[in-house]
């Protein structure tokens, strides 16, 4: 119950900073989707016994659909699918967990930009290859930070 | 287990549809409470945010930067020239006013706000006047420099959503400054708007400024829309279609202001 609490306001400020402040930060169109990066790295180390990932994925994508104006709905949709398919992909790659990770958030990124560009279909189709490289990058950073933090907290119990 | 794993997977599906459904009948109260409650979070992260905003770009845009400036310098020395006609137009105007009896004050009456929040998937905005404000549907908002930014689409108690110029809906006449040319602008999304149904027999030079026509009643005349960029003609149709760089940059501003008359 916590970690929903948790959840629930920590995707609160996501969303935030997400439209009031990583707008700013737009290269050659593309933006970080930092509730996205977390929906998936949630995902990813969450067990799929434990339901957390999907509250998660609920959670950012009600955020987004609340403070983004366009289609009602359209994020939280999205945000149960990446959350599904991050936890569909993982038994498929059993392999190491940094290349394991690296191909599933790939692979979800690709979905999510997929997605956007279908909806543009009617007005001038656009697929942004730079965004998904860009969010690639920063969500590889993201999870070699969770790995360092995790190492270090590891190593704290240890002591 | 009463809820076995094919059971509580159709659950989770009927909640799901439920609740995206009650969002979609409730979206208004829902965004105007969170809008509300968020307000000064967001005009914090805003105002943070338009203060740094030209670092990424100046990294990876330096190319375009220095024609970008290159240009500048050239378009200053015509300016320089300009200013000394214009001074002397001036003091023309100033005493065919006085002779007319017109004032200034004719202009609009104008509330300011603060930008909220973008959108991360279409042209549109939120700011922190809504109907409490007296802010209405279809309302026009620019900057301080009379540059158009958009219209208001959708009003909350506290924030409105105003959709800009450069979104896919958007089509209003427009007119190149100077000339008698009369076109067509049409948003295209993503930041970028184009001219539509020009003749292709009008010559039009690029960085020509571009002001509304108020022909279809939508914006007042003389609105500062951007300047004239590409222009794409073939012989297949006989229409040309220019792009438009817009004047207003979202990413730096924060204080714009709706014509509330």
């Amino acid at each position: 119950m916590i970690n929903i609490i948790f959840s629930l306001i920590l995707f609160y400020f996501l969303a935030l900073v997400q439209t009031s402040f990583l707008v700013h930060y737009e290269i050659r169109g593309s933006l970080l989707n930092i509730v996205f990066l977390l929906i998936i790295l949630f995902n990813f180390f969450d067990e799929n016994e434990n339901k957390l990932g999907l509250v998660v994925g609920i959670t950012g994508g009600f955020y987004l659909d609340v403070f983004c104006s366009s289609y009602p709905g359209l994020f939280t949709l999205l945000g149960i699918a990446i959350a599904l398919l991050v936890r569909m992909l993982k038994p498929f790659f059993e392999i190491k967990k940094s290349i394991s990770f690296i191909i599933i958030l790939f692979v979800a990124l690709l979905f999510y930009e997929i997605i956007f560009s279908l909806l543009t279909l009617g007005n001038n189709f656009y697929f942004n290859i730079f965004s998904l490289i860009y969010n690639l990058l920063i969500g590889i950073i993201l999870y070699l930070l969770i790995k360092m933090f995790y190492a270090l907290v590891q190593k704290g119990t240890k002591k | 287990m009463w809820l076995n794993q094919k059971n509580s997977k159709i659950l989770f599906s009927i909640l799901i549809i439920v609740f995206i459904s009650l969002f979609i009948l409730l979206q208004g109260p829902i965004r105007s409470f969170f809008n509300s409650v968020s307000q000064p979070i967001q005009q914090y992260f805003w105002s943070k945010g338009s203060e740094n905003a030209g670092f990424w770009s100046g990294f990876f845009n330096a190319k375009e930067l220095r024609m970008e400036n290159k240009s500048l310098k050239s378009e200053n020395q015509l300016f320089l020239s300009r200013i000394i006609q214009i001074d002397e137009l001036k003091e023309e105007n100033r005493k065919l006013r006085e002779a007319l009896n017109l004032g200034l004050a004719e202009d609009f009456k104008l509330l300011e706000a603060n930008i909220l929040s973008r959108d991360i998937l279409e042209d549109f905005i939120i700011i922190n006047k809504g109907t409490l404000n007296g802010i209405e549907k279809k309302m026009v908002v620019i900057n301080y420099e009379k540059v158009l930014i958009g219209e208001v689409d959708e009003v909350y108690k506290n924030s409105s959503r105003i959709r800009l110029l450069t979104n896919n809906e958007m089509k209003f006449s427009v007119q190149i400054a100077d000339t008698n040319i009369q076109a067509l602008a049409d948003g295209q999304g993503n930041q970028k708007i184009i001219l539509d149904l020009i003749s292709k027999d009008e010559e039009i030079l690029r960085g020509s400024l571009v002001t509304t026509s108020g022909l279809d009643f939508n914006f007042p005349s003389g609105l500062l829309v951007g300047k004239t960029g590409g222009i794409e003609k073939t012989d297949l149709i006989s229409v040309q279609k220019v792009e438009i760089e817009p004047l207003f940059d979202i990413e730096t501003s924060n204080l714009i202001f709706v014509i509330t008359n």
